[in-house]
């Protein structure tokens, strides 16, 4: 063995580095030397103001503050960009087209201070005739019009089923957006009642994307609507009222629903503080009052069931009914000799939800007088509408859907038969004097 | 230069200053508690201190928790982790790997009531959550709203009370109800147990488990966990009442080899055999009682480096691979 020989020689940076990271975390206790030396009256330094870093920190680049477009506007305009939000002091509640309250419809009755009626008024159900063959073939062409005939193509969300294939990667599935569609059938939809109607109509106007948002006070909360509707039919005539003010003043004595322990307020979102304060109603036009609010609920999937759709109803309709009477600064007094009757249309895909509601307060912690809301379940229009070996079909068509649709839009028919009547006579008596 | 002499080096550096004289200020008597009990020695380093609310480290997924902090019920976003580790992304469990993608469920574990009444709280329903075994329900209470586990029995519509009251006389358990283990009759069964008051539940939260009630011992109550395992917790340790849900969770098969990679397990190597007892079963003791106490309060974990001494770059700990 030679003497120069190095034995077990070893390369120590492993070591080196073990020890470094072992030893180099430490709790260091307490040895009381700080209170000795104050008790001997020695001052204590930081050893940072001493132990200085090796060079100064470079000074960090401020980036210059971002500035929009020239015109202020956002490059991707929509809807939600006219919803101005301003920082406010006081949180609110603010239930938008999204919100689906979780203790369903007594969530929704206890915020908007309403009772339910399981039925439609009489006067929509005696004008909900029969729909004629006709009618029937006019509204299936609708339907396939809106969800088949359109040229439209674009990337549609993507519906998962993660319990049952989790991770199963479907292909991007390319077509008709909701949005497009509902609106379509809803468009073409109306086209048909107003040509039943015989041009007796034509006083009514069609408003799309109407927002209606309204700010109350209700036990000490701030409690704000906000909805986007798809269309608002307004007309010259407010609806007659359904319930007379004696049915109105028996709703004290009708109780409301309980939800105990759970508060109306409750929400996945907490309250903002965000928010606009300002009220608006849709529809600025003077003299034209709400006639029908027609909600499309674009969702790929619908995420509640028929109470919770039913809930929603009911806070649309409050929303643009109380929206109403706060753009015209209606009383409570005012509104029990004429309260604001609006009926609504709230549709998915296939459901269709109808309803009309009477406004008789905007007081909502009220119980001597209560808001007025019939309804009835929702309905299928259709139960399939696709292609099937390349050809378009309908499956399963509900012709009630379109008859109900007709009873709502019969309401007020009178008063605008009487509008036109008188200006015809007017056209007459004009040509006449010309003559 | 050893091994040891580094040691020594390393000890030493905890107490070096640029100042070239020695203070006579701090005398060594005055070390009460040496330093070298202080140290950390694990050489086996994968542990890095991690921020809250990810306390207790998943090599599974990374919850994305809001910004603001704010318990909230809805579906957060998470990335998957593959088995490495979040911060050196060294892999420490090697058969995990792909799998769907899955959004979390925030389950509230803080289930603690007043001291002198209740509140109630409504199930408003009992849902699948793809994070864990058992399932989930829904309850809504005042304003609020959050996910607990959902016990056997529990269905939307039913009333759940909290309480953190402790009686002198048992109370008589009803199941989903929280109450401090101290105020429950032995026997009864027990979920999400917290281990120190106020601390969140720690045990049993598998589908299906369930601990038990057994004695009291002076001033502590033993719990039978599923495991047989006894630990003694302090009287005022929240637990919730029942056992969990999804009972057949533990009988049902994967099904398949594609689902076990759905569920974000990577192929393991060799036949897997239960084992049969032909050769004798092994018969251990009953694993001994734990006690748990309130928790000590740790000194703060110092790092000290020196740039220019230590190692060139930055260390990532190595890690003892499964696979």
């Amino acid at each position: 063995m030679r003497g120069t020989e190095v034995l077990l020689r070893q390369h120590l940076h492993r070591q080196f580095k073990t020890y470094w990271l072992t030893q180099g975390r430490r709790r260091v206790p307490d040895t009381g030397a700080e209170k000795l030396l104050a008790a001997k009256g020695i001052p204590v330094v930081d050893p940072k103001d001493i132990l200085t870093p090796p060079y100064p920190r470079q000074p960090t680049l401020e980036l210059p503050p971002h500035v929009p477009n020239q015109d202020g506007v956002p490059r991707n305009w929509s809807i939600s960009d006219k919803l101005v939000q301003e920082s406010q002091l006081e949180p609110c509640y603010v239930f938008d087209n999204h919100f689906c309250p979780v203790m369903g419809l007594p969530q929704a009755q206890l915020l908007t201070n309403t009772l339910v009626h399981w039925s439609l008024p009489q006067a929509v159900l005696d004008h909900a005739t029969p729909t004629t063959p006709h009618e029937d073939d006019r509204v299936k062409e609708a339907i396939l019009h809106a969800h088949l005939m359109d040229s439209t193509q674009s990337k549609l969300p993507r519906i998962l089923d993660v319990i049952n294939r989790p991770g199963w990667n479907d292909r991007i599935p390319y077509g008709i957006p909701l949005s497009r569609s509902n609106k379509t059938l809803t468009y073409q939809l109306l086209l048909l009642l107003d040509q039943m109607c015989g041009g007796v109509t034509t006083h009514r106007m069609l408003a799309e994307n109407a927002i209606s948002r309204v700010t109350f006070r209700h036990s000490e909360c701030l409690m704000q609507f906000e909805h986007v509707s798809g269309f608002v039919v307004s007309s010259p005539h407010p609806l007659p009222r359904v319930a007379g003010q004696e049915e109105v003043a028996n709703t004290e004595r009708e109780p409301m629903p309980d939800i105990y322990p759970v508060s109306p307020f409750v929400s996945v979102l907490p309250p903002k503080t965000q928010y606009n304060m300002q009220d608006q109603y849709g529809v600025s036009v003077p003299d034209l009052y709400p006639h029908t609010v027609i909600i499309h609920n674009n969702a790929p999937r619908l995420r509640c069931n028929s109470e919770g759709f039913a809930s929603m109803t009911l806070m649309f309709a409050f929303s643009h009914a109380a929206a109403f009477a706060r753009m015209l600064g209606k009383s409570d007094t005012e509104l029990e000799n004429s309260p604001v009757v609006v009926q609504v249309v709230n549709c998915n895909r296939q459901q269709y939800q109808l309803g009309v509601l009477q406004l008789n307060t905007l007081d909502l912690t009220r119980s001597d007088r209560r808001n007025l809301f019939w309804t009835q379940p929702w309905q299928q229009l259709f139960s399939s509408c696709t292609f099937k070996a390349a050809l378009p079909v309908l499956d399963g068509y509900n012709p009630e859907v379109f008859s109900l649709l007709k009873g709502l839009h019969m309401q007020g028919l009178a008063e605008a038969t009487e509008l036109t009547r008188k200006e015809k006579e007017v056209e007459k008596d004009g040509k006449g004097d010309k003559v | 230069m050893s091994v040891a002499s580094v040691a020594s080096v390393c000890r030493q550096m905890a107490t070096l200053t640029l100042r070239t004289k020695t203070l006579p200020l701090v005398s060594s008597s005055l070390v009460k508690c040496p330093l070298q009990h202080q140290q950390v020695r694990w050489h086996n380093m994968y542990r890095v201190d991690q921020p809250r609310p990810m306390g207790r480290l998943s090599y599974r997924f990374k919850v994305h928790y809001p910004e603001d902090g704010q318990y909230t019920v809805r579906p957060l976003k998470s990335t998957k982790l593959a088995g490495r580790h979040p911060e050196t992304g060294r892999i420490i469990i090697g058969t995990l790997g792909g799998g769907a993608k899955r959004n979390y469920r925030w389950i509230d574990w803080f289930r603690t009531g007043p001291s002198d009444g209740f509140f109630e709280e409504r199930v408003i329903h009992v849902q699948y959550d793809p994070n864990r075994s058992s399932r989930i329900a829904l309850v809504a209470g005042g304003e609020h709203l959050r996910y607990i586990l959902a016990t056997v029995n529990m269905q939307a519509g039913d009333l759940i009370r909290t309480t953190s009251h402790l009686p002198r006389i048992p109370v008589r358990p009803k199941e989903g109800d929280a109450h401090p283990v101290g105020a429950l009759p032995n026997s009864t069964l027990v979920n999400s147990i917290e281990v120190v008051p106020g601390d969140g539940a720690r045990f049993v939260k598998a589908a299906g488990t369930a601990a038990v009630v057994m004695r009291r011992v002076k001033d502590k109550v033993v719990v039978q966990l599923p495991s047989k395992r006894e630990i003694a917790l302090d009287p005022n340790c929240m637990v919730t009442v029942g056992r969990l849900s999804n009972l057949e969770h533990g009988s049902k098969h994967v099904g398949s080899a594609q689902r076990r990679r759905w569920l974000g397990r990577r192929p393991a190597s060799g036949l897997w055999q239960r084992k049969d007892g032909y050769c004798g079963r092994k018969i251990r003791p009953v694993p001994p009682m734990i006690t748990y106490g309130p928790r000590k309060e740790e000194l703060p974990m110092l790092k000290f480096d020196l740039p220019g001494e230590g190692p060139t770059k930055k260390i990532t700990p190595s890690t003892d691979r499964v696979s």
